[in-house]
């Protein structure tokens, strides 16, 4: 993709994402004339945006450890290393 | 035996370990400034998650994913599939189309950085920085989805 067509797709999305329904259709219909790929584009991603809000939501490091915890729940026993990390930071925090 | 539970083990502990170990092996780097190091330690915990999540993987369950139960913005809570090594994937092809919005992903992602440290670190406004996330964030997801793009 050439990177003014990016900055093109760019500016519509940005703009496009505010409106609703119907606001948003016109503004797209108008901004893209007959450009009928942008327009496709621009509506793949808000498409793609408005179908998942947790993705990234967290940093990795914390998706990671809701992985371990869920890991953990499934498998029973704590991990020897884990407590001994954990008893660490007790005491650190003192 | 000792197989499922290790295998899908990472331990903080030992991911500190780990960076630490990398982070000591770049005799070469010259550290321009606070900005510079965070940078690399993002990309550092890129590697390192995505090479473990490559490595022990969750082939099992299909694919890289992780299944992960998580809150939405508005707290309710929700069953995803993650998966890192796609992820990272989609993250070098957004790279090659728009260098610093990838880079805004590796640093809040990956970094856990809050939005005024990455905009500290790429020396841009904190309204870019959440613009550029934002996109980003939907056009990482339309591609991971696998839907083709424009090209």
């Amino acid at each position: 993709m050439k990177a003014e067509r990016w900055q093109q797709i760019e500016e519509l999305y940005h703009s496009a994402i505010e409106l609703r329904g119907q606001e948003r259709a016109a503004y797209l219909e108008g901004a893209c004339a007959d450009d009928k790929g942008l327009r496709k584009e621009v509506e793949r991603l808000i498409a793609a945006e408005e179908r998942d809000d947790v993705f990234l939501i967290k940093p990795a490091m914390e998706m990671v450890a809701r992985g371990l915890a869920a890991n953990k729940r499934n498998n029973g026993s704590p991990d020897p290393d884990e407590r001994k990390t954990f008893r660490l930071r007790i005491l650190c925090q003192k | 035996m000792l197989g499922e539970h290790t295998r899908h083990t990472l331990q903080t502990s030992a991911l500190v370990n780990e960076a630490y170990i990398r982070l000591i092996d770049w005799k070469g780097v010259r550290w321009q400034n606070r900005a510079h190091f965070f940078a690399m330690c993002a990309k550092l915990m890129r590697n390192i998650l995505v090479d473990y999540a490559r490595k022990h993987g969750y082939q099992k369950r299909g694919g890289n994913a992780i299944k992960l139960t998580l809150e939405d913005a508005a707290g309710v809570t929700v069953e995803t599939n993650f998966d890192l090594v796609a992820l990272d994937k989609a993250l070098l092809e957004l790279s090659n189309l728009d260098k610093r919005k990838a880079s805004v992903i590796e640093l809040r992602f990956f970094g856990g950085m809050s939005v005024e440290e990455t905009a500290e670190v790429l020396k841009v406004s904190e309204d870019t920085v959440m613009r550029d996330w934002r996109l980003a964030r939907a056009w990482l997801l339309a591609k991971m989805s696998g839907e083709p793009d424009e090209g």
